[in-house]
């Protein structure tokens, strides 16, 4: 019986109250239509919580989103399937979706009976304005009698993802950033890949240079044979984004942070449509250890869509990866916070002579107060600095580098940073 | 739904139509159920009104009272207003019809007859129900709250009522409420709702929402279904105790009674007392003399409207008793009554009663009905009563009785059915010579069985020619039918109109003889008639053949007294000397009532119950400030240091700051706890001060020595707490506040815990 109190409202726990206090009367003075009353006000609720109780129903429930990876911005329209395997009949339901509150209003539903077997579909449409990796589920169900005497409340587990990716501006293609200054029209840098294997052997065919006949496979094989030296030579960038919380200012979709993910996200997937072969560089792709490998669009999405800030100082590490990149070439696209001249110092020799090295320094004071700042936190006042000295710097070092407030967009300061080319560099 | 919500507004009215409607039953016309219905009709529409002009819940509900009295009081009393606005005589008006109401319902018994007194408050109760449901069902959302006033209307005529109302009665508000109550939820369940469900495997994809609710509705017709049997068949097979009835009103058929008293009806309609069943005896006598006297407990010569009423007497009547019968027509006995239960101010005794002997309260005896009447009922008391037997020849020769005991009323026959009485009783008592005889041929003509049924049954009023119901006396010589009231009335009526002083006395028979003693009950009321005979007094009559025999000398055969003993009892008095107990029990009355006050008056029957009650209601409500008062009182007696005291202090505060809704973070420390106060409590600097002051404090108390902590600084504390509280809770909703200070956790934490703590015994036990 304890259980089934639990399960009464507290209307329901007045009816019961009330009822008994009029069913005691009646007995004592006589009255039994005081007593109906009585009776009527505790059985109420009882059968109520009684019901509520006893409908127990197994169901199988199932999401599907489409699309599964969208942008800021984007909507996904969900597909949640309930379907019924008991064999009895499911009561109706209140249901609430338990979503990321950044995926805005938890959607709510009257979810009807199911007959044993049969499948219900839910639709409802989420849309997120912050990145990231998203759980839809699980759902809160909540069984009431058609009076509200009684509810029951349960939680149905099990959980479906949903990836937002940062959003990607269309940067201007109207020029390749790394085309050398004072060359002729657009050389893109080429980078010769050593030490990977970049020869294979072919048949001779009329023409073939003689002196590009492989001896050793000539002698096994008794045909001529001849090396084929492709030129595999690739056009390489890395592209660093600066995960220390310090570095960056202002919190949210509209922090520092989420400007610097967007750009990473959309100059990487510039990059990539130019043919390059991209790096990128955060804490996430430092840990899986796939820094050295050249990720494809959709993988930098994916990384960049959860990336976040390091509390802990991985500075060392994420440069230190940057350095074993760079110094085999290519060049470098570094979206940083101003934080620590030393830092920047450190940064700024990642530029290999002769290439090119294109920074975006946030002006992260412009963005509002970190979170960090405003906490009055344990490590004292730490904040971004002035963004100004960090630019000379890395421009005394040969980068191009631009200082972006909060207002600017991503096309834009890319303009203006890929322009500056032109120009020629200080 | 829109803001006026006419669902429920309508479902509201329909509720109370059904609710007061079988209030019908208590009453004989049902003349006030279309100003009723004008008036819920009124209050629904009004309520659509302002919903839709206004916000302001309060005024609603006023405009609908203030309009919804005015039409009630214009229905009623419209002749007395001026100009459209009630004017002083309203209220004199409106208080003449309370008066007139309040005599009605407590003098008469269901069905009563309605007076245009009780149609007015009727109709004035129910606006008042109509306007009450329509708040809280439509202008407050609160269906549930709205069964409590649904209630009382329906306990209207439960309470009145003397058995358990007809099924309809009940199922019919009750499937309205609860119609009310599953349109709210079934609101709540349509605003929960912001997708839509579509069902695949299925064929049609109807809206699913819309079957939802189907199925939803279906399941509370049948749980609402379920709940509406038991509580038909649960009442019928618990037993209930035998009802008791708290306040006057029309149900109680025993007169109004506190707690163990069985009360005896003042109104002269015996029949609620005649079916009862109950049979709890009013008292038990032992008796000298024979035992086939009535006892009575009343008598009234005021006939008004159809009903024998106790007429207050205005001064008029002679002061002094009425010299008794000569002793040669007397003899006396001695009554011992014991367990009387019987509710003062009656008393039952034999009459005439020559001497009462009753211990333990004051009374006093109605100089002209000889009624005792006392001040609290009394378990047992003794009467020495006159057995009166006049020789026949004496009645017959009694000559016109001129006696200042008759007064006007005794001979007052109600002017609408004066002349069918004139031609009856001539035609009855035809031949007669002298008032004697015709008093008996008129006896004699209504206990011919043959010709008038006994019946506590009086079936449907019979009607004149143009469709109005026929007074009493005229209905009773229509259809021969009734009990012991129909007759008596007649025979009072029939001797009144040959010229008879006759009167109506209410009573007992003599019971049934159980052992030594006779026990009457309830169902043993009785009523006859007291004619008067100069020179013999006021005697008693039969005319109802079959509740008990006619007394000898209305028999002119049975000369010879046939019962008791012929010799009389010693100890016979005079006149005189009767004449002077009854005074000096005057003033003794006199006397007492000063000394008694009104403390004692206040302190019976029904006022008891309702102090008490109050007193409940009082204490119940404080139950929790009261117990974190005592438990704080408690520990405070029991501290041993200072720095108890400063703990206990703080400990108050804390809990005072979790019921304002100012929790401390779980696993605070005093330091951070105090910088929580300080900023969700919006403490001012001064306060914040004093926190941080109360804080030092209290670490003193803790960590430092002992004698650190001196007495100025508790002080301090004490202030500081008590300003920082006030500031706190001045920062809250009045409702919080309230909710703080009836429902303080260090109250309910001491229930709780003993409740634990009692559940961890039982469970011990098994």
């Amino acid at each position: 019986m304890r259980s089934v109190r639990g399960l009464l409202t507290t209307r329901g726990r007045a009816f019961v109250g009330a009822g008994l206090t009029l069913s005691l009367a009646g007995i004592i003075f006589g009255f039994r239509d005081l007593t109906r009353f009585g009776v009527l006000l505790v059985a109420l609720p009882y059968i109520s919580a009684l019901l509520v109780r006893t409908r127990k129903a197994r169901m199988r429930i199932e999401r599907h989103v489409s699309p599964d990876r969208i942008t800021v911005g984007q909507d996904a329209h969900v597909a949640l399937a309930f379907e019924n395997v008991s064999t009895t009949t499911t009561p109706v339901f209140l249901a609430e979706e338990r979503l990321d509150y950044v995926l805005g209003d938890r959607p709510r539903f009257i979810v009807g009976r199911i007959p044993p077997g049969r499948v219900r579909i839910i639709d409802y449409t989420v849309r997120s304005h912050l990145r990231g990796r998203h759980h839809l589920g699980p759902l809160a169900v909540q069984v009431q009698d058609p009076f509200g005497l009684a509810t029951r409340n349960a939680v149905l587990e099990g959980t479906a993802d949903l990836v937002i990716l940062p959003q990607v501006h269309p940067l201007s293609a109207s020029r390749q950033p790394s085309s050398g200054v004072g060359s002729e029209g657009e050389l893109a840098h080429l980078i010769a890949l050593h030490g990977e294997d970049d020869v294979t052997i072919r048949e001779y065919r009329d023409g073939d240079d003689l002196r590009r006949i492989h001896w050793p496979a000539t002698a096994r094989t008794g045909d001529l044979m001849v090396r084929q030296e492709d030129r595999p030579a690739q056009r390489r960038a890395v592209v660093l984004l600066d995960p220390r919380p310090d570095a960056h200012g202002g919190s949210g979709a509209t922090g520092s942070f989420e400007w610097a993910v967007s750009a990473c996200a959309s100059i990487a997937a510039h990059l990539c449509e130019s043919g390059y072969a991209v790096h990128l560089v955060c804490p996430e792709t430092v840990d899986s250890g796939r820094v050295a490998d050249t990720l494809q669009i959709d993988e930098i999405l994916d990384v960049l869509a959860t990336t976040a800030l390091r509390p802990k100082s991985t500075d060392d590490l994420l440069l230190r990866a940057a350095q074993g990149l760079a110094a085999t070439g290519g060049f470098v696209v570094a979206i940083v916070g101003p934080r620590g001249h030393e830092v920047t110092g450190r940064l700024a020799s990642l530029r290999q002579p002769g290439t090119t090295g294109l920074a975006l320094v946030l002006d992260s004071r412009a963005f509002g107060q970190t979170p960090a700042t405003s906490d009055g936190g344990a490590g004292g006042t730490v904040g971004p600095d002035e963004v100004g000295p960090h630019v000379d710097a890395l421009r005394l070092a040969g980068w191009r580098a631009i200082a972006v407030g909060r207002d600017e967009d991503v096309p834009h300061a890319w303009a203006v940073l890929t322009a500056a080319t032109v120009g020629g560099m200080r | 739904m829109t803001r006026r919500r006419w669902r429920i507004t309508v479902l509201a009215a329909l509720a109370t139509l059904a609710a007061v409607y079988p209030i019908t039953s208590l009453f004989t016309s049902a003349r006030w159920l279309p100003a009723a219905m004008l008036v819920i009709g009124l209050t629904a529409a009004l309520g659509l009104l302002l919903r839709g002009l206004t916000r302001s819940r309060l005024l609603i509900v006023l405009v609908q009272l203030v309009v919804v009295l005015y039409v009630v009081l214009l229905r009623f009393t419209g002749e007395t207003f001026s100009y459209g606005i009630p004017t002083a005589r309203t209220v004199e008006l409106a208080n003449s019809l309370g008066l007139e109401a309040i005599e009605t319902i407590q003098r008469s018994s269901a069905p009563a007859p309605l007076t245009d007194g009780v149609a007015f408050y009727l109709v004035a109760a129910v606006a008042l129900i109509a306007v009450l449901v329509d708040a809280m069902a439509a202008t407050w959302r609160a269906p549930a709250a709205a069964g409590l006033p649904l209630l009382t209307a329906y306990l209207i005529t439960a309470a009145n009522g003397n058995a358990a109302s007809a099924v309809r009665y009940f199922v019919v508000p009750v499937a309205l409420w609860l119609i009310m109550l599953h349109t709210t939820a079934r609101a709540t369940f349509g605003r929960w709702s912001t997708t839509s469900v579509s069902d695949v495997t299925g064929g049609e994809s109807s809206s699913d929402n819309t079957s939802a609710m189907r199925a939803l509705t279906g399941g509370a017709a049948r749980l609402g279904a379920l709940a509406v049997v038991a509580a038909l068949l649960v009442p019928i097979l618990v037993p209930h105790l035998p009802p008791r009835y708290l306040t006057d009103g029309l149900g109680r058929s025993t007169g109004s009674g506190g707690v163990g008293t069985v009360g005896f009806n003042d109104t002269i309609d015996l029949r609620n007392s005649l079916v009862n069943s109950d049979e709890t005896a009013i008292l038990r006598y032992t008796s000298t003399g024979p035992a086939n006297v009535p006892l009575r407990a009343l008598a009234t010569s005021f006939y008004s409207r159809g009903e024998w009423r106790v007429a207050g007497r205005g001064g008029q009547g002679p002061d002094r008793p009425v010299p008794l019968p000569p002793q040669s027509d007397r003899r006396e006995y001695v009554m011992t009554v014991s367990n009387n239960v019987l509710k003062a101010p009656r008393l039952a005794a034999p009459y005439p009663v020559v001497t009462p002997a009753i211990e333990g309260t004051a009374f006093r005896i109605d100089p002209v009905t000889r009624d005792i009447r006392v001040e609290r009922t009394v378990e047992s008391y003794q009467v020495t009563y006159a057995d009166v037997n006049p020789p026949v020849s004496k009645l017959r020769a009694a000559g016109v009785p001129t006696s200042p005991d008759i007064l006007a009323d005794d001979l007052a026959i109600p002017d609408d059915a004066a002349e069918l009485v004139e031609q009856w009783s001539d035609e009855v008592s035809a031949g007669a010579t002298n008032d004697y005889d015709r008093a008996v041929a008129i006896q004699a003509h209504l206990r011919d069985t043959t010709r008038y049924t006994y019946s506590l049954d009086l079936g449907e009023a019979p009607t004149d020619e143009s469709g109005q119901q026929l007074d009493p006396i005229s209905a009773f010589q229509q259809t021969r039918r009734g009990y012991c009231t129909q007759f008596a009335t007649a025979m009072i009526m029939l001797a009144r109109a040959q010229g008879i002083p006759a009167r109506m006395a209410i009573g007992f028979i003599p019971g049934t003889r159980e052992g030594s003693s006779n026990i009457v009950r309830a169902s043993d009321a009785h009523a006859w008639p007291e004619l008067y005979f100069e020179g013999s007094g006021w005697l008693r009559f039969e005319p109802t053949a079959s509740r008990s025999g006619p007394p000898a000398y209305s028999v002119p055969g049975l000369d010879s007294p046939t019962s008791g003993p012929s010799a009389p009892t010693g100890a016979t008095a005079g006149t005189a000397t009767q004449t002077t107990p009854d005074r000096r029990f005057q003033e003794g009355e006199a006397g007492s009532s000063t000394t008694t006050s009104w403390v004692d008056r206040w302190l019976t029957g029904s006022n008891l119950v309702i102090l008490i009650t109050v007193l409940v209601v009082v204490l119940g409500t404080f139950l929790m400030p009261l117990t974190a008062w005592i438990a704080r009182t408690l520990r405070r007696r029991r501290a041993a240091t200072r720095q108890d005291l400063v703990e206990i202090e703080w400990d108050a505060l804390m809990s005072h700051f979790d019921d304002l809704g100012l929790a401390a973070p779980p696993g605070a420390t005093l330091r951070s706890a105090r910088e929580r106060y300080i900023t969700d409590g919006h403490l001012d600097d001064a306060h914040a001060s004093a926190m941080r002051r109360v804080t030092a404090t209290l670490e003193r108390a803790r960590y430092d020595r002992p004698e650190r902590t001196t007495p100025e600084q508790t002080e301090e504390l004490h202030r500081d707490i008590r300003s920082i509280r006030r500031q706190v809770s001045g920062t809250r909703s009045w409702t919080t506040r309230v909710r703080s200070f009836l429902w303080p956790t260090e109250g309910v934490s001491v229930w709780r815990g003993l409740m634990s703590r009692l559940g961890r015994i039982l469970r011990r036990r098994q």
